[in-house]
């Protein structure tokens, strides 16, 4: 099974909040309201190392692939950073 | 735990800014390099890419990385016109190419493109015919339905299509996946309710990702 959901990974806290900013403002919602709507759903975010956890979890439930879900195509910035989180899991 | 790269090009982005993120996931060693397949969102229309006429670009540009619809409405196209694009994504790939397929659920989009947008119970009954279709098509099989036919011999066979069936749904879409599909996916609130569903698998394969434990199968 995989699963597909929202990616917003960073190398460091700073660069996360940037990348949660970005991402509350694309959806319309304050970064309180999406933070809590992630944690409720389980979606791994934050660096690599807070993430893990999570990603750990849906592996020891069954899944075997995580489709990081980015909205925003236009967005070099945010893609190349979190591109440099992401390949310190793979 | 495999990563892929999933973007939303309805949202905004020319195919130039597609191939950025591609050739991106690509270095950065992710397994694959997936797509929605919409011609307009809700929220108002955006430029945006067809999805197999863009990964026809993406499958010259990467070498290792795995191209993924996730997915491809069975209301947009025939399934002979998606079995022979996923037939050529796979020969252009070298065995690339994962399809997914789903009921499609946006009618906004169907009504602004003037697509048709059966009722729900249509649009199962239809993906069901419809991974029936693909499936033999890629093995040089026939099939009648209600709705989709074939008995036409399409060629080249594909090397290694996986097909994905995808939906938020707790019922009929782990069913069709576990029937006909490789794989599956859903959201991230959805997972521990599909692993608790019993889902009878006409196949009786271990699907490849090991989505539908072989013991429900039976």
């Amino acid at each position: 099974m995989s699963v597909m959901g929202p990616a917003v990974l960073a190398g460091t806290a700073s660069v996360f909040a940037k990348l949660m900013a970005e991402a509350a403002r694309f959806r319309n919602v304050t970064v309180e309201a999406l933070t809590e709507r992630w944690r409720t759903a389980g979606v791994p975010m934050g660096t690599p190392e807070q993430a893990a956890p999570a990603f750990a979890a849906y592996e020891q439930a069954g899944v075997s692939k995580y489709y990081l879900q980015w909205l925003d195509l236009t967005d070099h910035r945010g893609i190349d950073e979190l591109m440099a989180a992401v390949s310190s899991l793979v | 735990m495999q990563f892929s790269f999933m973007t939303e090009p309805q949202l905004g982005g020319t195919y130039h800014d597609l191939s950025r993120a591609a050739r991106l996931t690509e270095q950065a060693g992710l397994v694959s390099f997936a797509r929605a397949d919409h011609y307009y969102w809700a929220a108002g229309p955006k430029p945006t890419t067809d999805a197999f006429t863009s990964f026809g670009g993406l499958a010259r540009e990467l070498g290792k990385t795995r191209l993924a619809i996730l997915v491809t409405p069975i209301t947009f196209r025939h399934p002979a016109v998606i079995s022979k694009s996923a037939a050529t994504l796979d020969e252009m790939t070298d065995g690339r190419f994962d399809l997914g397929v789903g009921t499609g659920w946006m009618e906004a989009e169907h009504r602004a493109f003037g697509i048709p947008f059966p009722s729900w119970k249509e649009r199962f009954a239809r993906l069901e015919e419809a991974l029936q279709y693909i499936r033999a098509s890629f093995s040089g099989q026939t099939f009648e339905g209600n709705y989709y036919r074939t008995d036409a011999e399409a060629l080249p066979q594909p090397r290694q299509v996986r097909v994905m069936v995808g939906g938020s749904g707790p019922d009929r879409t782990p069913r069709l996946a576990g029937t006909y599909a490789e794989s599956t996916t859903t959201l991230p609130s959805h997972h521990q309710i599909w692993r608790r569903r019993s889902t009878r698998c006409a196949r009786r394969q271990q699907p490849q990702d090991a989505t539908l434990p072989r013991s429900r199968c039976r």
